[in-house]
């Protein structure tokens, strides 16, 4: 499946706006509506989701500060 | 513990932080500065990983409380911040995943190619490791 130029941005700023909503929406709630953050370190009680979110997080770092061309 | 003793706690710890501030973002020049794909940027990548994850999982069983998990799940939005989060991060590996599929980049920016941009700078490239290392602090303590 491939898009135009303008539907893949278009997405890209959907996205950005969507992800942008929900974390104003978590500040502002106090607590009510949790963050991403939150939500990952409550499941991160489990082991398993642990090592997945550490692998993840080791792989981010790999892949924009020695894979990356610059 | 009397208030001083409270006072002391607390400016000691505020040195500590400030001092492990200083320490990572000394490095991060250093290592947000070598050659990409080399085996020395590599090498230099294990070392924020092993630090952030044994100091941090130290800190974790040394602090260890529930409370602020427990006020999580026990958010009246639990439920639903589980179910929009889990769509949105849906969303952007799909999107992400298609973009990937098409060409030419600049016609379809990946995340990879949109950070890229910004790397060529090495100011970019050390506030992207202090997050990336802020990140891994709260997820593995």
């Amino acid at each position: 499946m491939t898009f135009s130029r303008p539907v893949t941005l278009a997405g890209w700023i959907l996205i950005a706006v969507a992800f942008t909503a929900a974390a104003i929406v978590a500040i502002v709630s106090r607590g009510r509506f949790p963050s991403a953050i939150a939500v990952l370190r409550a499941a991160m009680r489990n082991v398993v989701v642990r090592v997945i979110a550490l692998a993840g997080w080791a792989w981010v770092g790999w892949h924009f500060f020695v894979r990356t061309s610059r | 513990m009397n208030a001083r003793g409270a006072l002391g706690g607390d400016r000691r710890r505020l040195v500590l932080v400030g001092a492990a501030c200083i320490a990572v973002l000394a490095y991060g020049w250093w290592f947000t500065d070598l050659e990409p794909f080399s085996p020395k940027a590599f090498r230099a990548l294990l070392v924020p990983v092993v630090v952030v994850i044994v100091v941090a999982s130290v800190y974790r069983v040394r602090h260890k409380s529930d409370a602020r998990e427990a006020a999580t799940r026990a958010a009246p939005g639990f439920s639903v911040a589980v179910v929009v989060w889990s769509v949105l991060i849906a969303a952007l590996v799909a999107w992400e995943l298609i973009a990937l599929r098409s060409l030419p980049r600049a016609d379809h920016p990946t995340i990879s190619s949109l950070v890229e941009g910004s790397e060529h700078h090495h100011l970019a490239r050390l506030a992207l490791y202090a997050a990336w290392v802020a990140l891994g602090w709260t997820l593995a303590s």
